[in-house]
């Protein structure tokens, strides 16, 4: 029994961080109806900002913290209520997630930025001194972190507690979560209750962030992202809506990892993989096994059906005259970038432009699930990865071609992808992006990093193994390869997208009641999505890891995964013009920012360009690239065709005119 | 209007057409032209007193740097440049090497993203036209380094540094972790330990996982008395129970593959449970942490693999490669100075400008690619153990030399070597490790 204690004790301090930020969760949730997926980012920035001052600064503790977490941790949330959350319409559930994880890469990205090395030794206390045992429990030492770990959060849920239960505010943020709207009608100042909760859940992640730092001595936000999952898993089983629950199962999850580490075989499998994948699998079983998580995201709100739909396309409002015109000077432009690239291209440029096909291959993917099946999903990278990987392993045991292996990998991440739909065949919105962030992360930390022969590391990728002459250093071949892959890709898509599939699809999109009531198989639908997104993630996987000669586990992380999803629909993720837009985007951008003196920002100036890039989707949910291509046009067209009337100008408005009806009929190129 | 779908593939198939039709006409007018451009590249360094090698004028060699500043692993790579930075700084200011300044123009930072990686090794080579490259990045790929055989130097922790010709890794390009067997095996005989425990995180990340779990191999098949391995120890975790169990084992010596955060979160675990253990950390070799930990880390044992230990300048006659270096660091990069990495890339700088004073005269990639594989005991500048390039792309030849430290108040001191010595160099028994002579050229034997 001592033994047992003496495991699981120590997992109590970590426990209550994940309850606190599983409270801030639940608490954001209930009064403003958004899971907040920049929770842990909140959380970091406090704690980087806290210690940060501390070391650097050598402000006094006390001083530090209200800086911090007292005035800053919730300026943070009335920022984000005020200049983000607030604009989106409730039943918007992929906004509000998208808005959530550009805040999550760019805030980290933005610190990076602002303070050169992110990374801070020796994070204070806030309360206790960790150096110092203050008293012993069953044989186990309890140190300054935990004594202040269990104390802040017994004093803040206390705190959270009388404010939901016993205040009118609290009431209010409530019924905000029911309908913010009709709590407005009944005279409730529905912003300013909204606001608050924000500003209190902004407080709770600073907290949590410099209670957390101290157990590190090495402050990380890949720290705070893994304590992030934990908090999900914890405010999942809370539906979240409970506060009890929530402490209870973070509180459990701190406990369990712990005595799991003390019970099971020092460095086996069940070790590493169970213990490292423990919140994903307990965010998995809330999806599956919790019927209320089934549900979540969707629209509860009697007045959502008032919100706008998405435009339509660009390639589907122009005049035929102009549409003409413009598909000329695209092919126009296609024949000159070919020859361009296989004559004169300098080197650095056309491996650039190599790299954005393939990047466009795998963002197609992307367009495949999010733009045509209206689903977010956040493990399109680890499903590029499954492709390459497998490719790999083949040409290291079978000495298989990896082109070859390549077809096989596709077929494998559509397989995963399919296992994955059925996993998730219930889920809808919110479910389903914490569904599949949890499959990324159990990829990240099982299957990528247990896999033979990876062990982590990355595998070459040799001329021989792709032959062909694909690698060779002028990178003609490879563009003709990635040409002719993205071309079939793009083709596939669009025969899914003008097929029945692609206007069942549509309608799901509209109303998915409304579809099965005509006969639509919505399962058979979110499988066929899912298994073909992951076909087209798998190729694009295989051509990436070409490109770059190596297969690398973290071209294929979670991270990279959110970070796709950002730079997707910051260009258009409803059509495959905005996949291709967002491949070279990505790259090309990456290359200018080595022109800038002193190459200032590099890949963080990236991340946060697209971050706030993606903000706009709000606004501009076909993409603000689309958006701007819209309205150019139609300005080009009042101007050429000024004497007659277009079939765009006499649409009713929209952002600059546009149908209420969705439109599946953009074509690439134009 | 009814339209044919998917005829835009006809354009696309089209001007794949043009393009390839293109690249054949223009492959035939450049090999007509090979001889010209050669002839214009031989005038341009008459001319302009260069080689005709990227990065190579009269007067100067333009060299870059790609390594791991920002993102998830930035507090383990950013160090490197510094290093490289201060070796040029100092070398320029006697002159440079063969009257040419080397010129560290480009410090580039791959931002933890392994695409970044490749992307700015194409940027340095085809757009930078650099010489020479040094990297230190968990991204390296050596792919571009080596199709365009650009002399590349740095930092190994992908262990993908094997074996091609032009790849110049710290201490040799092959991880061999068998060979560090001997030295912990030495370790637990130098502390008098009975038992001994090793802790690394999973396979997910293999240079501390592969160290870790070749050694408790090893060791046990050398008859260490092996008494608690765990190799599964998660990044940022908690160490408890670790530390419950080196209790439960009785093992009164502990050696960790961990990074040095974690180590310091152990260290402080094992002293609050009140233990009595021996650590032998591979990381945390850093004055900056222990300025951070002094009260954690007493006591604690650093293995510097091959690199004399940062002490070793307070005895400039005998260590005057260290005296040099710390000379430089302190007046260049000076908050770098006690840093393992930063030393990794004062050790690369040296190699590289030791390769270009062998070439001579003749200053190209290839020559000074040649010249630096026939350097038989590269020492950096006399900062660590001989490596010989003869073989030391293809494998790891005994005996290895290392030089412990242990933390003795506000500082590391030298162990275990006598005198003035640092180094204690084993062969390949691990059964019975006693120190060998140390290689000829070796600093202070």
């Amino acid at each position: 029994m001592e033994h047992f204690l003496g495991f699981a004790i120590p997992g109590i301090p970590f426990g209550c961080t994940y309850a606190l930020v599983a409270v801030g969760l639940v608490l954001t949730y209930q009064a403003t109806g958004v899971l907040n997926f920049a929770y842990g980012a909140q959380a970091y920035l406090s704690a980087f900002v806290f210690t940060y001052l501390v070391q650097n600064e050598h402000l006094p503790v006390g001083l530090a913290f209200v800086i911090a977490v007292v005035v800053l941790a919730p300026a943070v949330g009335l920022i984000f209520d005020r200049f983000l959350f607030r604009k989106i319409a409730p039943a918007n559930v992929i906004a509000k997630l998208v808005t959530g994880i550009s805040m999550l890469i760019g805030i980290p990205a933005v610190l990076s930025i602002l303070f050169t090395n992110s990374n801070q030794y020796n994070p204070p206390s806030i309360l206790f001194n960790p150096d110092v045992v203050y008293f012993r429990f069953a044989g186990t030492p309890i140190n300054g972190i935990s004594v202040t770990s269990v104390l802040a959060t017994a004093v803040t849920l206390v705190a959270l507690v009388v404010l939901i239960r016993w205040t009118s505010l609290g009431l209010k943020m409530r019924g905000a979560v029911e309908s913010r709207r009709l709590i407005e009608l009944d005279g409730v100042n529905g912003g300013r209750v909204v606001a608050s909760a924000w500003a209190v859940s902004g407080l709770i992640a600073g907290l949590a962030g410099v209670l957390l730092a101290p157990a590190y001595g090495q402050l990380q936000f890949s720290d705070y992202a893994d304590l992030m999952v934990a908090a999900f898993a914890a405010a999942a089983w809370a539906v979240l809506r409970s506060l009890p629950i929530a402490v209870l199962v973070g509180v459990l999850m701190g406990v369990t990892v712990n005595i799991l580490q003390g019970y099971l075989p020092a460095g086996s499998i069940w070790s590493s993989a169970v213990l490292t994948s423990l919140p994903f699998i307990v965010l998995v079983g809330a999806l599956v096994l919790v019927p209320g998580m089934r549900t979540l995201g969707g629209a509860k709100d009697p007045l959502a059906a008032v919100d706008p739909p998405t435009p339509p396309t660009t390639a589907a409002l122009r005049a035929p005259e102009f549409d003409r015109v413009i598909k000329i000077l695209w092919y126009v432009l296609l024949v000159v970038f070919s020859v361009s690239m296989l004559t004169w291209m300098p080197k650095i440029w056309a491996n650039v432009f190599n790299a954005g096909l393939a990047y466009s291959v795998v963002f197609l993917s992307i367009t495949l699930i999010t733009g045509m099946g209206g689903q977010l999903s956040l493990c399109q990278a680890t499903l590029a990865g499954v492709g390459a990987f497998m490719a790999a392993q083949l040409a290291s045991h079978l000495g298989l071609n990896f082109l070859l292996g390549g077809l096989v990998g596709a077929a494998t991440a559509a397989v995963v992808a399919v296992v994955l739909a059925f996993a998730s065949v219930r889920l809808r919105g919110l479910g389903l992006a914490l569904m599949t962030i949890a499959a990324a992360l159990v990829f990240d930390n099982v299957v990528f990093a247990e896999v033979d022969t990876v062990h982590g590391q990355p595998i070459n990728v040799t001329p021989h193994a792709v032959g062909l002459g694909i690698l060779n250093p002028d990178g003609r071949a490879y563009f003709v390869l990635a040409m002719v892959v993205l071309a079939v890709c793009v083709f596939l898509v669009m025969r899914v997208r003008r097929g029945s599939i692609g206007r069942f699809l549509g309608a799901m999109q509209g109303s998915s009641t409304a579809a099965s009531g005509i006969g639509v198989n919505l399962t058979w639908m979110h499988v066929l999505v899912f298994g073909l997104s992951g076909a087209v993630a798998g190729i694009g996987g295989t051509l990436l890891s070409i490109n770059q000669q190596a297969v690398n586990p973290n071209t294929f992380s979670w991270e990279f995964s959110l970070v796709f999803v950002v730079v997707v629909v910051t260009t258009g993720v409803n059509t495959p013009e905005g996949a291709i837009q967002a491949g070279f985007g990505y790259v090309v951008l990456q290359q200018l920012l080595t022109y800038v003196p002193g190459r200032l920002g590099g890949n963080s100036l990236l991340i946060i360009f697209f971050a706030f890039g993606a903000l706009t989707y709000v606004a501009h949910p076909e993409g603000i690239l689309e958006f701007q291509k819209r309205r150019w046009t139609l300005r080009f067209e009042r101007l050429l065709l000024r004497d007659r009337a277009t079939p765009s100008s006499a649409a009713p408005p929209g952002p600059e005119g546009g149908t209420p009806a969705w439109a599946p009929d953009p074509a690439v190129g134009g | 209007m009814g339209r044919r779908r998917g005829n835009w593939l006809v354009p696309v198939a089209a001007a794949l057409g043009v393009g390839l039709l293109a690249a054949g006409c223009s492959s035939s007018t450049t090999a007509a032209t090979t001889t010209t451009t050669g002839a214009s590249s031989s005038t341009t360094a008459a001319s302009g007193g260069g080689s005709g090698a990227p990065g190579v004028t009269a007067t100067s060699i333009t060299v870059g740097v790609i390594s791991s500043r920002s993102g998830v692993l930035a507090g383990y790579f950013g160090q490197f440049a510094p290093g490289m930075t201060a070796y040029f700084d100092a070398l320029n200011a006697k002159g440079g090497v063969g009257g040419r300044k080397i010129n560290l123009a480009y410090n580039l930072d791959d931002g933890g993203s392994p695409s970044q990686f490749t992307q700015l090794t194409h940027t340095l080579i085809d757009q930078d036209h650099v010489f020479a490259v040094g990297a230190a990045s968990p991204f390296f790929t050596p792919g571009y380094f080596a199709q365009s055989k650009t002399p590349t130097y740095g930092y190994n922790v992908t262990g993908n540094w094997s074996p091609y010709p032009n790849l110049f890794a710290n201490g040799g390009s092959v991880q061999d972790y068998s060979s560090a067997t001997p030295t912990y095996a030495y370790f637990v005989k130098a502390t008098h330990s009975s038992k001994l425990a090793l802790i690394s995180y999973g396979p997910g990340i293999p240079s501390s996982y592969d160290a870790c779990h070749t050694a408790a191999t090893d060791l046990q098949a050398a008859g260490v008395n092996v008494s608690f391995v765990d190799v599964g120890a998660q990044l940022g975790g908690s160490f408890t129970s670790d530390v419950q169990r080196l209790q439960q084992s009785g093992s009164d010596a502990l050696i960790s593959c961990m990074q040095a955060s974690d180590n310091v979160t152990l260290s402080r675990d094992i002293q609050q449970y009140g233990l009595s253990v021996k650590q032998l950390w591979l990381n945390g070799y850093d004055q900056k942490l222990l300025n951070q930990y002094s009260s954690v880390m007493q006591g604690v044992y650093m293995s510097n693999a091959g690199n004399v230990p940062f002490g070793a300048a307070a005895y400039a006659s005998v260590y005057p490669g260290m005296a040099a270096y710390t000379a430089a660091m302190n007046k260049y990069e000076a908050q770098y100075t006690q840093n393992n990495v930063a030393l990794a890339g004062w050790q690369s700088a040296a190699l590289l400008v030791e390769g270009i004073r062998a070439a001579g005269s003749s200053i190209t990639q290839a020559s000074v690619i040649a010249a630096t594989n026939k350097i038989t005991a590269d020492t950096a500048g006399q900062t660590q153990a001989p490596t010989n390039w003869t073989v030391a792309h293809v494998k790891a030849v005994p005996p290895a030399c290392t030089a412990f430290v242990q933390v003795k108040g506000s500082t590391f001191v030298s162990v275990f070597a006598p005198g003035k010595q640092v180094f204690i160099c084993l062969g390949t028994n691990a059964k019975n490790p006693v120190p060998v002579t140390p290689p000829a050229g070796t600093p202070g034997a």
